[in-house]
Parts: C-alpha cells; sequence; structure tokens
C-alpha cells in the first residue's frame, strides 16, 4: 500500500462529479450548476499540478501507478476539461433539458481517462476505459437537433463498442500468452505470434480513440453532429488518454517490437495522407477539424513507433501542446456556434471585424495545427522528425513534410477567411467572461509552449523516462 | 476438451460477432454482434484461466467485469437506438444518411 495522497487529483474529480450529480438532481438553476462545475474543473488542475512530480502506487502494488508519465497527461486532460467548462457555460448546443446533466458526464469520463493513464492492470486499464467511453458516448447523443444526435450517437456507440470488443479479445490473448494481467509481468514474455496479434488487436481500442485510419470513419460524423463542447472534448482529453495507454501498451509491447513498429509507420502514412487529403474538402469547420485530428493522430504515431526515448517524448510533447492548439478553433466554434448550428467557411468570413479576439484565437489555432512558429505546434513537429531522422526513417519524415505542406493550404485558408474576407454580417460576436478568459489561456499557452518549449520538454523527457522504467 | 478446443470456439465465435458488425445493416444485429466478441473474449479468458495460468482467480474475475461492463454498455446503446427509431421509425444503416462519413 502506498500513499492514498497520490489520489487527490482524481478525488477532486470525483468529488466534482457527486456534486454535480447532486445539483442535478436538485435541478438548480444551470448558472449555478456551471458554476460549482468550472470551480472543481480548475481545481483539478491545480490538484494535478501539486502533484505533478509526484510517484508512487496509492493503490495495491502493481495497479495503479502514478508517475511522471500519468502526471504529465492528467494534467493535460483535466486542463481539456476546465476549458471546456469554461467555454460551455451556456451549454447552447445541448438540448435544454439536459444541459444541467453534461458536467456529470464530462467528470466522469475525466475519471476514466485519469485511471486510464496510471493502469497498469489489464483489467484497471479495460474498465477505465470503458468508463471513458460511456460517459462520452451519452454527452455525443444530447445534440439539440434530436434527429442528428441520435444519428451521430449511434454511430459513435456502436463503432466505439465494436473496437472496445476488438480491444477486449486482443487483452484476453496478451493474458493467455504472458498468464498474467499486470504489465510487468507481460513485459517479461517471450515473444510468439498470439501476443503480436494480441498487442495489435488491443490497440484497436487506442486507434478509435485517437482516430487513426481504419477507425476513423466516425470522426467526422460525429465532430460535425455532436455539440460543440461534447466534440471539443472528445477532441482534447480523449488523445491525450489515448496516447497515454498507447505508450503503456507500446512499451510493454517490446517483445513483440519490430511488427508493432511495422504497423504503426503504415498507419501512421495512411493516417496523415487521408486525413489531409480529405480535410481540403470540407466547408464545415467542425468537419475539417475531424479529418485534421486524423492526420495529427498520423504525426503522433511518427514518434511512438521509433519506441526510443526521444521518440516517445515528442510524442508526449505532440499531444500536450496539442491541447491548447486544437482547443483554439474550438473556443471559436463554441461561441460562434451558440445558436446549435455549425460554423463554416462562410459564416467565418470577417471574423476579425466581428471580435478580434475570436479571430485571433483562430489564427494561433491554425498556425499551431499548420506547424508554424512561433507556436507549438511548430516545435511538436520539429521534434517528431527529428526522432524519426535519428532512427533512420527517412522516407517517413519525406512523407510526413509533404503532408504538413498540403495541410498548410487548407489552415491558411481558414485564416484568410477570417482576416481578408468582408464580413456578410457585421454585428458583434458577445463572448462571455469565461469564454474570454478560456480564449487567452489557450492563446497564451500555444504561443508559451512554442517560444520556451524547455520546460515543457524537460517534463516530457521525464515522463518517457519514467514508462521506460516501468519497462525495465 | 483441450486448450485449442476452447480458443477455436472463441475465434469461431469471434469471427461471426465480426461479420455481423460489418455486414449487417440493422443496428440492434450490430449490437449482437458486438456482444458475440465480447463472449468471444470472455471465453478466451476462461480457457487461459483454467488451462494457462496457476492464480486462482483472476480469469474468473476478468469475465465478471466484462459481463457487468457489457450490461451498461448495451443499456446506453440501446436507449440511443430507441432514440433513432423514435427519430426515424427505422433502425437501419442505411436510413442513417444525414451525415455523410
Amino acid at each position: 500500500m502506498g500513499s492514498l495522497e497520490l489520489f487527490l487529483p482524481e478525488a477532486t474529480v470525483l468529488v466534482g462529479a457527486l456534486v454535480a450529480f447532486v445539483l442535478a438532481i436538485l435541478r438548480v438553476p444551470q448558472r449555478i450548476a456551471w458554476g460549482a462545475a468550472t470551480v472543481f474543473g480548475i481545481a483539478s488542475v491545480v490538484m494535478t499540478a501539486v502533484y505533478l512530480n509526484a510517484s508512487g502506487e496509492p493503490f495495491f502494488a502493481g495497479i495503479y501507478r502514478v508517475d511522471a508519465l500519468s502526471q504529465l497527461l492528467k494534467l493535460g486532460i483535466t486542463g481539456s476539461l476546465a476549458l471546456t467548462l469554461l467555454v460551455g457555460r451556456d451549454l447552447a448546443s445541448f438540448r435544454v433539458s439536459t444541459r444541467v446533466d453534461v458536467p456529470i458526464f464530462l467528470f466522469f469520463a475525466t475519471l476514466g481517462m485519469m485511471a486510464l493513464v496510471s493502469a497498469t492492470e489489464l483489467l484497471t486499464l479495460y474498465v477505465s476505459l470503458e468508463l471513458s467511453a460511456y460517459a462520452l458516448y451519452v454527452i455525443a447523443a444530447l445534440q439539440r437537433r434530436e434527429r442528428m444526435g441520435s444519428e451521430v450517437a449511434a454511430k459513435y456507440v456502436l463503432y466505439g463498442a465494436a473496437a472496445s470488443a476488438i480491444s477486449l479479445y486482443g487483452i484476453s490473448l496478451i493474458y493467455g500468452s504472458a498468464g498474467s494481467t499486470y504489465l510487468s509481468a507481460i513485459m517479461q514474455t517471450t515473444m510468439s505470434p498470439v501476443f503480436a496479434v494480441g498487442i495489435l488487436l488491443a490497440l484497436c481500442g487506442v486507434f478509435f480513440k485517437l482516430a487513426v485510419f481504419p477507425f476513423h470513419a466516425w470522426a467526422p460524423d460525429t465532430y460535425e453532429g455532436a455539440p460543440h463542447e461534447a466534440v471539443a472534448f472528445i477532441g482534447t482529453a480523449s488523445k491525450v488518454a489515448a496516447v497515454g495507454l498507447l505508450v503503456r501498451i507500446v512499451l510493454f509491447a517490446a517483445p513483440a517490437g519490430e511488427a508493432i513498429t511495422i504497423a504503426l509507420l503504415v498507419l501512421s502514412v495512411l493516417s496523415m495522407t487521408i486525413g489531409n487529403l480529405a480535410a481540403i474538402r470540407q466547408h464545415d469547420l467542425k468537419r475539417l477539424l475531424a479529418w485534421s485530428t486524423v492526420a495529427h493522430a498520423g504525426y503522433l504515431l511518427i514518434g511512438l513507433s521509433t519506441m526510443s526515448t526521444v521518440g516517445v517524448a515528442s510524442g508526449l510533447f505532440y499531444v500536450v501542446t496539442y491541447v491548447p492548439i486544437v482547443f483554439a478553433p474550438f473556443v471559436v466554434v463554441c461561441v460562434l456556434g451558440r445558436d446549435g448550428s455549425n460554423p463554416t467557411k462562410a459564416s467565418i468570413a470577417g471574423l476579425y471585424q466581428r471580435s478580434p479576439l475570436l479571430a485571433f484565437t483562430l489564427l494561433v489555432g491554425m498556425f499551431g495545427l499548420a506547424g508554424i512558429p512561433p507556436t507549438a505546434g511548430f516545435v511538436g513537429k520539429w521534434f517528431l522528425f527529428s526522432a524519426a531522422i535519428e532512427k533512420g526513417f527517412y522516407w517517413l519524415v519525406i512523407v510526413a513534410a509533404l503532408n504538413a505542406t498540403v495541410s498548410l493550404y487548407y489552415y491558411l485558408l481558414i485564416v484568410k477567411e477570417a482576416y481578408l474576407t468582408p464580413a456578410t454580417d457585421a454585428s458583434e460576436v458577445r463572448m462571455s467572461g469565461a469564454a474570454q478568459a478560456a480564449a487567452c489561456v489557450v492563446v497564451v499557452a500555444a504561443i508559451a509552449f512554442g517560444s520556451f518549449p524547455r520546460h515543457v520538454w524537460e517534463a516530457c523527457e521525464a515522463a518517457a523516462r519514467a514508462a521506460f522504467a516501468v519497462a525495465g | 476438451m483441450t486448450l485449442q478446443t476452447w480458443l477455436l470456439f472463441a475465434l469461431v465465435l469471434f469471427a461471426v460477432g465480426l461479420y455481423a458488425v460489418l455486414a449487417r445493416r440493422n443496428l440492434i444485429a450490430i449490437l449482437i454482434g458486438v456482444e458475440l466478441m465480447l463472449n468471444a473474449a470472455n471465453i478466451n479468458f476462461l480457457a487461459f484461466h483454467r488451462f494457462v495460468t496457476n492464480d486462482p482467480a483472476v480469469g474468473q474475475i476478468v469475465v465478471l467485469f466484462v459481463i457487468g461492463l457489457a450490461a451498461a454498455e448495451v443499456a446506453i446503446a440501446l436507449s440511443i437506438v430507441l432514440a433513432v427509431y423514435r427519430e426515424r421509425k427505422a433502425i437501419d444503416v442505411q436510413d442513417l444518411e444525414e451525415l455523410k462519413g
């Protein structure tokens, strides 16, 4: 038994979920429920930051591990939660009767993801994966336009359930070939074909969450049809958690290293190419972000496929800095889409005249996604590419660089719409104070991580070393 | 019954489930396919537990957890399918065409 104190960040989220639950039962006004949820959301970020350098095992040995890796990713996850709550004061794209309930699901999803990045035992891992997934299925269904909401949720839940079933089958094969559910024991396994197949199947659940190529089909529809705040949360926190899981699986899969590397490389190239080519044709901003997610999942896999400390650290850096970068366009989506509609290229035209802050947020987000300095997107890609070169994957870097060039086109087109095209509707965009705060936080974070990457990079390196230390 | 028999049985069950997910157009049928896949994994866990590991309980505990999780999953999925049905009086994938994946 370790110290229970290490569980405080998760406990904060759990208490937040219970408070939100009680407030929802009492049917308090939505504004009060939102206020309480936001306080707990910010408290969970602070708690995670306090325990950022903690390490140990709060529960029974070998099941739940708090280390540099888990704490760094938990900061990304709780950060996404707090940002989602900040921009989601009105939760305007949710059905009116469900708005009070939304924070409950956000908190439970966060709790599941936090447990997921700490889990070092197969059953714990699977249960936390499902805890986070179920809550997300529900909030994806609460779209104001019911017809669209139910369709989107049906697609999301069925894809998700199928992916997690395939994952579980893979986990059963891993259990069979290792004879244990503890990751520390699994790493000692001798390589066998069953083990390699098990790992690849188990990765399907991760690929679904990351929207990597063969499991990306849910992303464009869910992004387009689910409520804005739900998508913002799925698009940030869920990715961070999935990367945590991916790092753990890839490391304990070391006995089957070769096969996994090849699989990851192939999926990486396919994801980024398909994602970028499909994104070019999109007019709906949320659909465009969905395809851009597919492409970015491809970039991420570059770092992890190297299986080196530097590669894993660069993957972690990429996903942690990806949170503020990708949240920036979602702030715009949440604010502009307050009537429940989706912003399109046409509706963001002349955004600069209507709200300079919002336009600048969009600019920073698009620069970050495209990888233009001084945003963190540039540094992130730099780290990923240099990790791949170190391993001698030259052709991979060339493909990725070509892809990044293609993506410049559609990201900059959005910036051009916002800044150079005159507005058709010149009315000023109203932003709540909380949404303004969220916009400022993501802009400052995206630029600061890009201009002064040293501290974040050191944290990522420490996290990668901690992950490898478990792997022994 | 040997380990191989059980694994083969589970594999067939898994393949049937996967086929249902990929080929059937009815949302309920897809859900049943998912259930078959989960149960294939359960049989794997029990077979490995019985024939491979020395641990007295782990495989069985995993299966109990999975049964519970599967029930929760079906509850969520069925309620969403019901919502789809209420909206458009049909539960075929073809009818979900408002959005083009």
